[in-house]
């Protein structure tokens, strides 16, 4: 745990725990969350993300420990917290039949905040939803439903704003745009806390990361620190224009392994950058091409596994598109 | 107070949207109403009952009374005083009483003679068939008695009977049925939904007080449950005739429904309360619904079920609403008389109400 833990917390949290039955959901989590960062929880699904989630948000009564979200206790009331914070909760689903700035107006009202039309739309303009401010909640997509629940999750002006799960069950692109609006909430001074199974979500877009795994964190840094504390390889992937035996690759520059694949050539590196400059240099005194350059580094996901020794997308079925692996791409050879 | 009739506003406005349901909502009993109108409209009067007031015993009056023993479509009793045979009237023992004033003879040579006619006017329909029938006995009795143009005229007053014809017996049963369904059905289902759709969860995570949003939703209830009332009653008055009491009847039905309609709702929220989802909210709604609709006397009077089905009847909150509405709204009794069935009525709100707080849950 190497957390530049700093006191200017808007969220500490001491202790907690949730027990369902004989399952314990949130075993005994410490954490602090700092003003104005992005923070995420990360983990597979049944990590506890979720339950930790409700039980900052004041939604679901902790078994033990304590939970402050700017100076003030969330329990036992926590009413005055949930004045303070805006929540996305999983399942988007508000009232059908409803226009949008009306849906914006009436939560908003349930804080006491009573808009006009006008900043309605205002509010839905920072989700990218001004145009739809006629539209009817059930002629939604689902990136657009999201970006509404966004949207509702900010209608009181708090100081965090809870994100649950924002971004599963959407497209790649739907995905992409999302994060564009949650990065402009957070630089607007809004605290942002997320959880996600998406490594590629936590990376892009959190400052810290919290990785949890069946109630417990695991490990909590910037996501950059986590995946270089593992000094993990990479593995750079490739094709050339004629055959070469595996073995010669194994010479290349900082290579500490080399395999014939199908379609090509992989070759694990602890530098990747040294093995790619010292493959092309290989391929221009043989003379041949390389094709379909790709080097695969390690991410949160090789953090994950390195922690749990499970992979985190195992429960990943029912979203194929799910984790998309981080992977820097070349300027030449076979990019899609 | 505010974000109260926000949400008040918010739900009006997503009722009206919702076409579909606000159709079938308004549509269904107003149906129901037409098709038993029309299909048992006409019955419990195939014959009609007149009573004869023989006031001057000649045997010109006994040739009268005779003339209309012969007529088929009557079925004639005579009754010794007028005030009486009015008093039968006012029971719904006869559709009319025909009085013949003492001195006929004398009177019929004079000229024009008057005879007191009282009919029943809280059903048009039968009104009109023994007002007719008797007018055509009586021309043709003077037809015969003096072979002149008819000397008789019957002066007619309507009085209204206490008793009712099958269509008013069923018209503020089919009004209290209506806010049984709706009450019950329309809120667990649509409450149900909410929860299961995680929108009562979302509502959570703000800090309004549940009972605002409870609240909003009932008070619009109510309000549809006066609409639906009202349209079902409208239905029964223009289309089948059926005469409301005299007197602020409607006010009184509208007293009625407001508190039958909120019993049922507080059944719908104590089956939204004990229901995981729609489905088991909708099948619960069903086996609460649909036996109270046939064992609360609204299609036929229960007073004739078997004994041992009585303490039943007698246990189905539909049947005091029921009840009520009929003795306010045929009977023109004033709310004092049925307060035992408001009271029960609202007894089974409060009994509901606690039990939907202590298992409400909100997932």
């Amino acid at each position: 745990m190497t957390g530049h833990l700093t006191t200017d917390a808007v969220i500490r949290v001491a202790g907690l725990t949730k027990r369902y039955g004989d399952l314990v959901a949130v075993d005994d989590i410490s954490l602090a969350v700092e003003r104005g960062e992005i923070f995420g929880i990360l983990g597979p699904n049944g990590a506890g993300k979720t339950t930790t989630l409700e039980m900052i948000e004041g939604l679901r009564p902790p078994d033990g420990g304590t939970v402050e979200v700017d100076g003030m206790p969330v329990w036992p009331e926590p009413k005055n917290v949930k004045r303070r914070i805006g929540v996305q909760l999983q399942a988007t689903a508000l009232f059908d039949y409803q226009r949008l700035h009306e849906v914006i107006y009436v939560f908003g009202s349930c804080y006491g905040i009573y808009r006009g039309r006008e900043a309605c739309v205002a509010l839905l303009a920072r989700v990218g939803l001004a145009d739809k401010a006629e539209a009817f909640v059930n002629e939604l997509s689902g990136g657009q439903a999201q970006r509404l629940s966004i949207a509702l999750a900010l209608v009181n002006d708090p100081v965090v704003t809870f994100l649950d799960e924002p971004t599963t069950g959407l497209d790649p692109r739907a995905r992409r745009a999302l994060w564009d609006v949650i990065g402009e909430i957070n630089r607007d001074g809004t605290t942002v806390v997320l959880t996600t199974h998406y490594m590629e979500e936590a990376e892009r877009l959190c400052d810290r990361v919290a990785v949890m795994d069946r109630g417990h964190i695991m490990t909590l840094d910037v996501p950059r620190a986590l995946i270089t504390q593992l000094g993990a390889e990479a593995t750079v992937r490739f094709d050339l224009s004629d055959h070469v035996p595996a073995a010669e690759l194994c010479s290349l520059d900082g290579a500490t392994d080399c395999r014939t694949v199908e379609n090509g050539y992989e070759v694990v590196a602890d530098d990747a950058q040294r093995t790619v400059v010292s493959l092309l240099d290989f391929a221009h005194t043989r003379g041949l091409r390389v094709a379909h350059l790709d080097v695969k580094g390690a991410d949160l996901e090789d953090v994950f596994l390195s922690m749990t020794g499970r992979k985190l997308s195992d429960d990943e079925e029912e979203a194929p598109a799910a984790s998309p692996k981080k992977r820097r791409r070349f300027g030449f050879g076979g990019g899609r | 107070m505010r974000t109260f009739w926000d949400f008040v506003k918010a739900d009006i406005q997503i009722t009206v949207r919702n076409r579909q349901a606000l159709f079938w909502t308004f549509f269904f009993p107003v149906l129901l109403m037409f098709l038993l109108g029309v299909v048992f409209g006409q019955s419990g009067s195939f014959t009609t009952n007149l009573a004869i007031v023989d006031q001057d015993r000649t045997p010109m009056s006994s040739a009268m009374v005779s003339a209309f023993q012969k007529v088929d479509a009557l079925k004639v009793s005579t009754v010794a005083g007028e005030s009486q045979a009015l008093k039968s009237l006012r029971n719904g023992d006869y559709a009319a009483v025909l009085v013949l004033p003492a001195g006929l003879q004398q009177r019929l040579a004079q000229g024009a003679t008057q005879l007191p006619f009282y009919y029943d006017n809280t059903s048009l329909a039968q009104a009109g068939t023994v007002t007719m029938v008797t007018q055509q006995v009586v021309n043709a009795f003077a037809d015969q008695a003096s072979g002149s143009q008819p000397k008789f005229e019957l002066q007619s007053q309507g009085i209204a009977s206490s008793s009712f014809n099958y269509i008013s017996f069923l018209v503020p049963g089919v009004v209290a049925m209506a806010l049984m369904t709706n009450g019950i059905y329309g809120v667990s289902g649509s409450f149900v939904a909410y929860r299961q759709r995680g929108v009562l969860r979302r509502l959570k995570a703000t800090p309004m007080p549940l009972p605002s949003f409870i609240g909003s939703r009932v008070l619009v209830h109510l309000f549809l449950a006066l609409i639906q009332a009202g349209l079902v009653i409208a239905v029964g008055v223009v289309a089948f005739h059926v005469h409301m009491a005299p007197g602020p009847t409607l006010a009184r039905m509208a007293v009625l429904a407001l508190i039958g309609s909120g019993s049922f709702v507080s059944i719908g929220f104590f089956v939204a309360a004990i229901s995981k989802n729609v489905e088991s909210a909708a099948a619960l709604g069903q086996v609460i619904g649909t036996p109270m609709m046939f064992l609360s006397g609204i299609f036929f009077p229960m007073d004739n079920a078997p004994a041992w089905i009585q303490p039943v009847v007698k246990a189905m909150p539909l049947y005091y609403l029921a009840n009520a509405m009929r003795d306010v709204m045929i009977k023109g009794f004033a709310l004092w008389a049925v307060r035992w069935d408001m009271m029960i009525l609202l007894l089974v709100t409060g009994v509901f109400l606690v039990c939907s707080v202590r298992f409400f849950r909100w997932e």
